[in-house]
């Protein structure tokens, strides 16, 4: 058994409180006038020796009562160091391995699951678009999957999402290296309508789309006028004041991005500034879904020209576009690779909080029952 | 409130009116010391009643004839043989405080009872008096007959203390001037007594030709002794110091406190003196009829013996 908190036991110095007391009654004893003495019997002697101990029971009682006390705020574990006999654990592969890639490097009965959240089989879902911290999701298989099944990762020597700390698992993990294979996202197409006299906004868009893709995200963004964007067109983005029923066919699926140059909707807030005010509104028309900017969109105004509005505009605007997004650059995870690719991780641990409850329950129960038959012997 | 209530020992201990109480306690008690008083000639005055042929005339008062032109027999209250004396042990032990009422200790206790005996004694018409005996000289008033006499009486236990031992042999011949006369002595102590010196005063005083009632007033802890923990136990009168632990020295204290009140009944019993003990956190009109009524009991026993 090990402890979680060992300062805990520095709780045990409270068995020397009934020590204590005992010492300060020592020198404690009261003064009383009576009429005579005569009476008192002369071989009664004051009760202040250690050989005097009144109810030892019950002192030893007390005692045991604040030791399982302090060992229960003290955490109680134990400790398993012996590894499970059952093999058949589960393999978790990186959504940046190709399914059959690690398929071929298992050959044993292990559950393959990708390393993704909610941990989807690799038979029954196709790789999640978005690989997600590598740390973090290590850490959520390690929490959800039975304690006693060795856990074995696959996943290319560079991983492109890690953080800055190792993660604490509660078991060891079996580390399989395999080549990244790079997923590339599909080339998107962003329609941007605006009105002819907005060409400074049209500028501004162009800058825009060069700072996707100098970020890696594949979007071509067409500029038209209302008049000229196509009914069908999926996923505009509308500066224009001009009302897009007239130009777009609002049975066809898909979203439109506008600003406040439409008249404001009622939705839900999808994303707030930086005064928590709200920024994108989201509403449904027709079979299209709308996301309208609190503010108007214009070449001259603060929100469209600072830094942060590509990213806004992006993340307004792409999510729902991309399926599935572009991988990370692998060149930027060199950098930050692990140097180690087994996890040192302690053994797992039980809490024996409920065991140690029960005796402290049963000491407590066991105390007040013999201080009750010692009082009651003192009664009679 | 009830004139029991109104009794209680609490409510004495804040008043402290001896008259009062002495008072309010005798028009509650129907019980004398002995046969009622009678009224005749002599010193002190008590009534006037009508003059009827036959009365002596030199019983008549002149100057209320003069005044009024009507003959009235002047009458006194005729002194009765008996002298009742109330002996209180005035030794320090008989501060012991009550635990349960305030400002309330055993000489107070005893200082009222002596108050009502007094007053009954008044009324009857009989010669009453106190003695304290204690440390400092002899105090008390000799006996006499009168309201004005139960006044110096109550003023006198008013301002009576106690403190220091027991009187040694010799210093009781305050006690044996005063008692030259028989009478009728009611004796009220706590009967705490190194040997056998105060059985041995009953003895003497029995021997003297006078009746002894005695009373012994004990607070309900000195029963009891339901102190507990170490204690050190000061005794008021030697001052001597014992440390023990009280709860474990019950057992024994209450054993040693019967088998010397049993051998104190024996003894003051070898003389004709029957000792009636009760608390001083009774009601004072039931521990004074209380007392009389024991009284009453051991004559009764006596005359049919």
């Amino acid at each position: 058994m090990s402890l979680g908190y060992p300062l805990a036991l520095l709780g045990l110095v409270g068995l020397l409180a009934p020590l204590v007391i005992h010492l300060l009654q020592r020198g404690h004893q009261t003064t009383i006038e009576i009429s005579t003495t005569q009476f008192v019997p002369v071989e009664q002697r004051p009760e202040w020796r250690w050989s005097r101990l009144r109810e030892p029971l019950l002192w030893a009682l007390r005692s045991m009562l604040v030791v399982a006390a302090v060992i229960l705020l003290a955490e109680p574990l134990t400790r398993s160091d012996t590894q499970p006999e059952d093999t058949a654990g589960y393999t978790l592969v990186s959504t940046q391995v190709d399914a059959d890639t690690a398929a071929a490097l298992v050959n044993d009965t292990s559950t393959l699951l990708w390393l993704a959240p909610d941990l989807p089989s690799l038979e029954t879902a196709p790789p999640p678009w978005r690989p997600g911290q590598l740390w973090g999701l290590l850490w959520h298989a390690d929490q959800t999957l039975p304690a006693d099944k060795p856990l074995r990762v696959i996943a290319p020597a560079r991983s492109g999402e890690v953080d800055a700390v190792r993660p604490v698992l509660g078991r060891s993990i079996e580390w399989m290296d395999a080549p990244a294979t790079k997923i590339r996202a599909p080339t998107l197409s962003l329609t941007v309508v605006h009105d002819e006299d907005r060409a400074a906004n049209a500028a501004r868009i162009t800058l825009v789309e060069q700072a996707w893709q100098v970020a890696g995200l594949d979007v071509t963004l067409q500029q038209t006028t209302p008049a000229n964007v196509s009914p069908q067109a999926r996923s505009v983005v509308w500066l224009s004041s001009t009302p897009w029923s007239e130009s777009l066919a609002m049975d066809a699926p898909g979203l439109i991005v506008t600003d406040a140059q439409q008249s404001p909707r009622t939705g839900r807030v999808l994303f707030r500034d930086g005064r928590r005010r709200p920024a994108v509104i989201e509403s449904i028309d027709g079979a299209r879904t709308v996301r309208q900017f609190t503010y108007k969109l214009d070449a001259n105004s603060r929100a469209f020209n600072s830094p942060e509005f590509a990213l806004l505009l992006a993340q307004t605007a792409l999510p729902a576009l991309m399926a599935p997004p572009p991988d990370l650059p692998l060149d930027a995870a060199t950098r930050i690779a692990p140097t180690t690719q087994n996890v040192d991780t302690p053994a797992p641990t039980r809490t024996r909080a409920p065991v140690w409850i029960n005796i402290v329950l049963l000491l407590a129960a066991l105390e007040r029952l013999v201080a009750a038959l010692y009082a009651r012997r003192a009664a009679t | 409130m009830t004139r029991g209530a109104f009794l209680d020992a609490t409510a004495l201990a804040r008043t402290h009116n001896l008259s009062l109480l002495a008072r309010l306690v005798i028009e509650g008690s129907l019980h004398g010391l002995h046969r009622s008083r009678q009224l005749g000639a002599g010193m002190e005055f008590n009534q006037y009643r009508s003059y009827e042929p036959g009365d002596d005339p030199r019983q008549l008062d002149w100057k209320l004839y003069a005044r009024s032109d009507k003959l009235f027999i002047r009458q006194s209250e005729r002194e009765s043989h008996v002298a009742v004396r109330v002996v209180l042990d005035t030794s320090a032990s008989m501060q012991q405080p009550s635990d349960q009422i305030d400002n309330w200790t055993r000489f107070d206790c005893a200082r009222h009872v002596a108050a009502c005996i007094c007053a009954i004694s008044q009324r009857q018409g009989d010669r009453f008096g106190w003695l304290g005996l204690g440390a400092e000289q002899p105090a008390g008033v000799p006996t006499r007959v009168g309201q004005r006499h139960l006044d110096r009486c109550l003023v006198a236990l008013e301002s009576a203390r106690a403190s220091g031992p027991w009187p040694a042999e010799s210093a009781l011949d305050a006690l044996w001037d005063s008692v030259s006369e028989p009478g009728l002595i009611v004796l009220i102590s706590d009967f705490y007594q190194q040997g056998e010196e105060i059985v041995d005063l009953a003895g003497k005083l029995r021997a003297a030709g006078n009746e002894v009632l005695a009373l012994q007033l004990v607070t309900r802890r000195e029963v009891s002794f339901d102190y507990d923990g170490n204690a050190e136990f000061v005794d008021r009168e030697s001052g001597q110091r014992l440390q023990t632990h009280a709860g474990g020295a019950r057992a024994g204290y209450r054993r040693n406190f019967e088998r010397a009140h049993n051998a104190l009944r024996a003894g003051l019993a070898r003389h004709g003196v029957v000792i009636h003990r009760n608390s001083i956190e009774r009601p004072l009109d039931q521990l004074v009829m209380a007392f009389l009524a024991a009284r009453d009991r051991a004559v009764s026993a006596a005359e049919v013996r």
